[in-house]
């Protein structure tokens, strides 16, 4: 069978680390490596208000980030789809950004956010609230996801066939019902998948919120790493990682099978 | 027809602002000063040149296109076998597979670095490092290589291979002969967007990565740490034009159809 | 009948979701080209298939001249095949598309591109040997594909539904070179389709399929003028079929009932006189003849009714007469330039010699 390598791959690395990362969020978190067996990494998380603001902050971004992405895709992917005019540089602007590395383009980001501030302050206009914090996280995910979910919209929408929208108008229907009961249909599926994967890229990003948060937006991820990267011992850090993982994939596996009708 | 009727106003727009960012390093990387501002003050090179002289840079820089091949050789060489299972044939388990497959692109990254992190420290006696972050990397590198495939792949009329065993082509010779120079651009698509996945990679590679061994993101990131000179501006520069490249072989070969169409990553 | 080329023995194949063929027998002699028709999912693709080796057959056995082919597999059988959508290969030239069957055969590359050049020009495309398929029309690409299929000289050739996809006219064009192609060559074929007209143009022998199974087999003219089967009359739509309520056999002859209460003579030949389960009877045996209110009614024969529909065929008027006095449709074919107007209430007529008893 053609599929074994990549089955067994996938159980080896991706199966049998998530099974050590519940193993490690149950050992004791004062021995370092993985050892005892103990429920004190989850009550530790889950009685402390900061770690609740975290994980709700986490969320938060997650969510209105996709949103935001979702409702400014959705409109490029039917340009994309139904006015292709230009359509290397509007595909260009979706893949050129993969070239760059997370850091760089944060980098980037950050400075024109620091040039439009600057120009704004020279007008004696008010700056752009957009330095280290949610604001500024979202923005960067925003910009982020907006590729993905664009591309993910546009897959389903080109398999919508211009003369249904047209068939549509010629029944009578003014545009906005085209929009919402022919075009956001189409869309959906797109739409959906879409958000399965930016919502995983947002709520699991280190990158971002530790960057353009300037290190004053604490999510899970971060907490996470610092977690693991200072401390040396795992079972706070997967305990997080466990918990977060039982807040997403929920999510996640309830926006697929919406997908799939 | 004017334009606009051809392409919509808020596309362009949208398009330039996701364009803006890489401008604007390109912008800062020609500065002469010691920070990092844009408009830039003037233009010098002196800071590409102080990028391709920091051997820190260059070394990272060597191992991140030496892990980025070989994560991309991995999720092709498990892709390409596995696209085939789930386009041709119809067989138990199908949906296993498919779940296997796509799983590492539906959970969050941190919790794979962090996963792959106590595996390979803990479980097993490999330790952090470039082997590690490589099957990493191919763990998000292969269902983003078959997402690609698979959309490739369901456009490839079967009836080919029928028809040239009727043209007395074993079955073998007829995969090869047929489907398989069609599967090209797929696999290029597929290739090109788990390279791009693992060179560009920072949330895996954080957690894996050993002191002194760093990939380019990680070795970046490090830096702005605590410099924020057009080093690391002069040296994405470089890449973007370097990245540019392969844009315009990735269209010339037909595989951006199917790197859109599968979805991407 | 001249020695079997093509012989098809017993052959059955059963799909697990439903569909298939059973217990197929057929042969043919070489040269001849047999048309398999009949409506989708009659199973008619599926022995094709199944001849061609692309689907194992579960039961019986296929021979081919002297060879027993059933477990041979596709390649070897020496078979060309045709696609319903052509399948050339999009990366390969009309050349080297016509040049691959050539290649596998080791042929060597003088001749290959002899060959080549004459199965092109066979099919009238010697000038687009370097196009690729996307370059070419529908019906040039259905070109290179015959070419493809003829220039290995195989044993045997199928065709699944070759002209299908294509506009009118063009399909009338290809199958006359088709046919013409068939002749000069002497290749022996099988021919599946659903047309009726591209079974009577390009069939010697046709066999007409439903649910699997071959109904009736014969020569396109005896299939049109006389069919033997209520599904094959229906299928051709060759007249109008009614349903028998009796039989009663009479100094040689058999009076017929149908459901509808009319009664035919018919003399008492060919099918079992059990047998018989409907009547067709013909567009050409009905006569129609304008309502005369002089002429006296209830004159034998002739049945009053009114014109419901008027159908413009190619070189005729296909008319629908509603019976008065029966629940009843006829169709008569008319000459067209009779001037027959909807609404017309008509005498008809019928030719009891034409009628067709049928299974």
């Amino acid at each position: 069978m053609l599929g074994l390598p990549l089955v067994l791959y996938a159980a080896v690395l991706f199966l049998v680390p998530l099974a050590i990362v519940i193993r490690a969020s149950l050992s004791d978190p004062n021995v370092f490596g993985i050892s005892g067996l103990t429920w004190v990494n989850y009550s530790n998380f889950l009685t402390h208000a900061y770690y609740w603001q975290v994980l709700l902050r986490t969320l938060l971004i997650a969510v209105v980030s996709v949103a935001a992405t979702a409702l400014l895709a959705v409109p490029y992917a039917y340009g994309l789809a139904r006015r292709p005019a230009l359509r290397q540089l509007q595909l260009l602007a979706l893949f050129a950004p993969l070239l760059v590395n997370q850091v760089v383009r944060i980098f980037g980001l950050q400075i024109l956010i620091n040039s439009v501030n600057r120009g704004l302050g020279g007008l004696g206009l008010p700056k752009l609230p957009l330095t280290y914090n949610i604001a500024a996280v979202v923005l960067g995910e925003l910009i982020f996801l907006f590729p993905y979910m664009a591309v993910s919209v546009f897959a389903s929408l080109s398999r919508l066939d211009v003369t249904v929208e047209e068939a549509a108008a010629t029944l009578g229907a003014p545009r906005r019902a085209i929009v919402w009961h022919v075009i956001l249909p189409a869309c959906r599926p797109g739409i959906a998948a879409g958000s399965v994967l930016t919502f995983a890229s947002a709520s699991g990003a280190y990158l971002v919120p530790q960057m353009m948060g300037g290190g004053k937006v604490t999510t899970v991820p971060v907490l996470i790493y610092n977690d693991v990267t200072q401390g040396g011992t795992f079972g706070s850090g997967a305990a997080a990682a466990v918990i977060l993982m039982l807040v997403v994939i929920p999510a996640m596996l309830y926006s697929s099978t919406r997908a799939a009708r | 027809m004017s334009l606009t009727r051809r392409v919509s106003i808020y596309n362009l727009v949208a398009a330039a602002i996701l364009i803006l960012p890489l401008l604007v390093v390109i912008g800062v990387s020609v500065n002469p000063g010691q920070y990092s501002v844009f408009p830039p003050d003037g233009f010098s090179l002196r800071w590409f040149s102080n990028a391709f002289g920091n051997h820190q840079f260059l070394d990272a820089l060597r191992l991140s296109l030496e892990i980025a091949l070989g994560a991309t050789a991995i999720s092709l060489a498990l892709a390409v076998p596995a696209s085939l299972s789930l386009v041709r044939w119809r067989f138990r388990g199908r949906s296993l597979v498919r779940v296997l497959a796509i799983g590492p692109l539906a959970v969050p990254e941190i919790l794979l670095g962090l996963g792959l992190l106590i595996f390979f420290t803990n479980a097993l006696p490999l330790g952090a490092g470039t082997v590690p972050i490589v099957l990493g990397h191919a763990l998000v590198g292969t269902p983003i290589a078959l997402q690609v495939l698979t959309a490739n792949l369901t456009q490839i009329d079967g009836v080919l291979e029928e028809a040239a065993q009727t043209l007395g082509a074993p079955p073998i010779t007829a995969f090869t002969k047929v489907t398989l120079p069609l599967m090209v651009p797929g696999m290029v698509g597929a290739g090109l967007l788990s390279f791009i996945f693992s060179f560009d990679n920072v949330n895996i590679s954080l957690f894996l990565t050993t002191p002194g061994e760093s990939t380019l993101p990680v070795q970046m990131y490090s830096y702005l740490n605590y410099r924020s000179d057009p080093t690391v501006a002069a040296m994405s520069t470089a890449l973007v034009l370097f990245g540019l490249v392969f844009f315009v072989v990735a269209n010339r070969v037909g595989a951006l159809r199917f790197m859109a169409s599968g979805g991407g990553r | 009948m001249s020695t079997p080329y093509l012989t098809i023995d017993r052959v059955g194949k059963r799909y697990p979701q439903g569909g298939g063929v059973d217990e197929i027998d057929l042969s043919i002699p070489r040269g001849a080209m047999l048309v398999l028709l009949g409506p989708s999912g009659s199973g008619k693709t599926t022995l094709l298939r199944t001849i061609a080796g692309l689907v194992p057959a579960d039961t019986g056995r296929i021979l081919l001249g002297d060879r027993d082919i059933t477990r041979v597999p596709v390649a070897r059988r020496r078979v060309g095949m045709v696609f319903q959508t052509w399948a050339l290969f999009p990366h390969m030239t009309a050349f080297d598309n016509v040049a691959f069957g050539l290649r596998m055969q080791k042929v060597p590359k003088a001749e290959l591109t002899t060959r080549v050049e004459e199965a092109l020009a066979l099919v009238h495309l010697e000038d687009f040997a370097a196009r690729l398929p996307r370059q070419l029309s529908g019906g040039q690409q259905q070109r290179v594909a015959l070419a493809r299929a003829i220039v290995t000289r195989p044993d045997l050739l199928l065709f699944d539904e070759p002209l299908s996809s294509l506009d009118h006219r063009i399909r009338l064009e290809l199958r006359s070179q088709l046919r013409q192609i068939q002749h000069q060559l002497g290749l022996t074929g099988v021919y599946v389709t659903h047309d009726h007209s591209e079974a009577l143009a390009l069939g010697d022998d046709i066999a007409v399929m439903d649910q699997g199974r071959i109904v009736e087999r014969g020569a396109p003219h005896a299939i049109f003028t006389r069919p033997t089967t209520r599904f094959t009359a229906e299928f051709l739509s060759t007249g109008t079929v009614l349903d028998v309520v009796s039989v009663h056999p009479r100094d040689g002859q058999a009076e017929v009932v149908t459901a509808a209460g009319l009664r035919f003579v018919l003399p008492r030949t060919g099918t079992d006189l059990e047998e018989i389960t409907a009547l067709s009877i013909p567009s050409r045996a009905i006569r129609v003849e304008p309502f005369d209110e002089a002429a006296p009614a209830g004159t034998a024969g002739l049945i009053e009714g009114e014109v419901s529909a008027v159908e413009y065929e190619q070189a005729s008027l296909l008319c629908s007469i509603r019976l008065v006095d029966h629940p009843v449709i006829l169709k008569s074919i008319q000459p067209l330039e009779r001037e027959i107007g909807l609404g017309d209430r008509v005498r008809v007529w019928c030719n009891e010699d034409q009628v067709l008893p049928l299974r």
